[in-house]
């Protein structure tokens, strides 16, 4: 049944999201056209800028609409009257939490994708005739050597990281509204206002606490290292410490994304009271 | 065995306030069934018990033997007193989307019940008068094969018209090993239809009876009985 | 049109008489089909295991007959028609005898009454 959730969640969202990432995409084509344009015949400023003013809110909202039809969807079907439906099908708290997670998943990295790709295009004049080629080699020595004084193994270790970090805070981000709007559920009234408060509160409390952990800790971030150079010794210092860190996070990240998780299904299926 | 529905001890409470307590009966299979109560005596309640959407402070209900459950909801059909489809579908999405989660939807049969009331497949929810969508709703809810129909408050605040059209479907659509259990305070609309009564009264089971055994017995139609039961 | 039923007596006794009424004003005519049950019962917006338990009764009556696969019928015995015609009839003067003596009206004023009327009707 998960698969079918699946299915109809994916159909609730398509449209919109295809709208938007479309538009992302075909504004990087008329941007591009117009820079490559733009070598040949003036383009009047004002124009220009409105171009950019457009395009940056276009690329924003898409952003923000996944966030919000995420939102939407999981508080509207399930919280408010279509949950007297979504809630009697048979189908396990389980799968209408996963189905919903997974889509929006798949769609904030569409998202990320056609923004890329939509700067990319945009820039992929500039880029055609004016740009010096760029040195890789050099490049990845640079990377490698990063990834190595932030304490990773080696570069590709870091990036495996990377990926794996992007996924888990989406997954994170996702549940943290989901937590916080089954939460808010709880109430017996103003339940929306409930969830931004209790979404609002829990995120203050955990910068609050990060950055009183950082202060903490930052000192051993670093490690002292000795070389010698002409027969010098040279003390410099490393931070070693920061690849512990970036680990602690992640960790952290699962750790609080899976507890988000069961508190939702908690309240799905034990503690519903639709209205 | 021929009980469907069973209740143990049922309790539900809200905060302190008991909206049932300690309810026990039993419902058989086949039976269309009246649960009759005035405002706030946990009609709602009972029925939101019986498919899962509330968990019970005390006791149990079961049904077809199970506790309320993936597998008890594949054989209860619902009709809740809210709007629950979402505004933006489209009819064709409605038939789409109970096929797929009900594996005891019979698609011809809501689509001929929608035809026959010029309901096309291509018409958008949002744009249906609130009559309209109602009869959508009960339509879904009957052209399932369900074991058990749960019907909330089918009848209230629709016009006589109306009310004819949903007592037919619901009579047209109802085979003889299901049990429909209605629950409504108006009473004399729906009495000629009805098995069995329950009367509810505060959270608690006042009476269980045949519609037959008031009338013969007592010589007096339910709703005449209810009003005395219930006399303020 | 949901059939007219009275609030206090049991429905499916009310079901039989109207069944029989059908019968003998020649609604049904002997031998014709009667509706499956289901479409009675939403004809007459009944329940319908009320409505087979009412059908049930008729067919202990002989009034009306089923045929394992296609359905009931309404039977051909005209006599069996005409015996339950003339009880309902003798029904219907009971209680009209009744009511007259409740008003006190003489068993002579209520035949002299009947013929007056009946004349009036005519006329």
């Amino acid at each position: 049944m998960l698969k079918t959730c699946i299915k109809h969640e994916w159909k609730a969202s398509w449209k919109t999201m295809t709208l938007l990432n479309g538009a992302a995409l075909l504004m990087g084509g008329i941007g591009a056209i117009g820079m490559a344009a733009a070598n040949h015949i003036h383009l009047p400023s004002p124009v220009v800028f409105l171009y950019f003013l457009v395009y940056v809110i276009l690329l924003i909202s898409a952003v923000f609409a996944t966030n919000f039809l995420m939102i939407q969807r999981y508080y509207k079907s399930l919280f408010s009257d279509e949950g007297y439906l979504t809630n009697v099908l048979p189908v396990t708290a389980h799968a209408q939490i996963l189905s919903r997670m997974l889509v929006f998943a798949a769609w904030f990295l569409i998202d990320l994708f056609c923004v890329i790709g939509s700067i990319f295009i945009l820039l992929l004049p500039l880029y055609a005739s004016a740009v010096p080629k760029v040195n890789w080699s050099e490049f990845f020595s640079v990377y490698e050597e990063l990834s190595r004084s932030l304490g990773f193994a080696n570069g590709a270790a870091m990036l495996i990281y990377v990926i794996i970090f992007c996924i888990c805070s989406i997954f994170f981000a996702i549940l943290e509204y989901y937590f916080s709007i089954s939460l808010g559920s709880l109430f017996s009234s103003h339940r929306v206002l409930a969830a931004v408060a209790i979404y609002i509160g829990f995120n203050t409390l955990m910068q609050f606490i990060s950055s009183f952990v950082m202060v903490g800790t930052a000192t051993k971030f670093y490690s002292e290292a000795h070389t010698e150079i002409d027969g010098i010794s040279v003390t410099y210092q490393i931070a070693s410490g920061v690849h512990n860190a970036l680990l602690v996070t992640l960790a952290i990240t699962i750790l609080l994304a899976i507890a988000f998780y069961f508190v939702s299904h908690y309240v799905l299926s034990k503690k519903l009271n639709l209205q | 065995m021929n009980e469907l529905v069973t209740c143990e001890n049922l309790t539900k409470c809200f905060g302190n306030r008991p909206a049932l307590s300690d309810l026990n009966f039993s419902l058989e299979r086949g039976k269309i069934i009246g649960l009759l109560g005035p405002n706030g005596s946990g009609k709602t309640t009972l029925l939101k018990l019986i498919n899962g959407l509330l968990v019970p402070t005390k006791g149990e209900v079961r049904i077809d033997g199970n506790l309320p459950g993936v597998e008890t909801r594949k054989i209860i059909s619902y009709l809740p007193d809210k709007m629950f489809l979402g505004n933006w579908m489209h009819v064709r999405d409605l038939i789409e989307y109970y096929a797929d989660f009900f594996s005891d939807f019979d698609r011809s049969r809501a689509t001929a019940m929608l035809e026959s009331l010029q309901i096309s497949p291509d018409d958008r929810l949002k744009t249906m008068s609130k009559g309209t969508k109602e009869k959508v709703q009960l339509i879904l809810t009957m052209s399932r094969r369900a074991s058990l129909y749960c019907l909330d408050e089918p009848i209230a605040g629709v016009d006589p018209a109306a009310r004819d059209y949903i007592l037919s479907t619901i009579l047209n659509n109802y085979d003889e090993n299901a049990t429909i259990l209605i629950s409504t305070h108006l009473i004399a609309d729906v009495e000629n239809i009805l098995d069995e009564v329950l009367f509810l009264r505060d959270g608690q089971l006042k009476l269980q009876a045949s519609v037959e055994d008031i009338r013969t017995h007592q010589g007096t139609s339910v709703d005449a009985l209810f009003r005395e039961v219930f006399k303020c | 049109m949901a059939w007219n039923l009275d609030s206090g007596r049991p429905i499916y006794a009310q079901i039989i008489e109207r069944v029989q009424l059908d019968i003998i004003t020649g609604h049904y005519q002997p031998g014709d089909k009667l509706p499956s049950v289901r479409d009675l019962a939403a004809e007459a917006s009944v329940n319908p295991n009320t409505m087979q338990k009412a059908l049930s009764e008729l067919e202990r009556s002989g009034l009306i007959y089923s045929q394992r696969t296609s359905g009931r019928f309404i039977t051909e015995d005209q006599e069996l028609i005409r015996k339950m015609k003339s009880q309902l009839a003798a029904m219907q003067v009971r209680d009209f005898i009744r009511k007259m003596k409740q008003l006190g009206v003489t068993a002579q004023e209520m035949t002299q009454l009947i013929s007056d009327i009946m004349r009036e009707e005519e006329t």
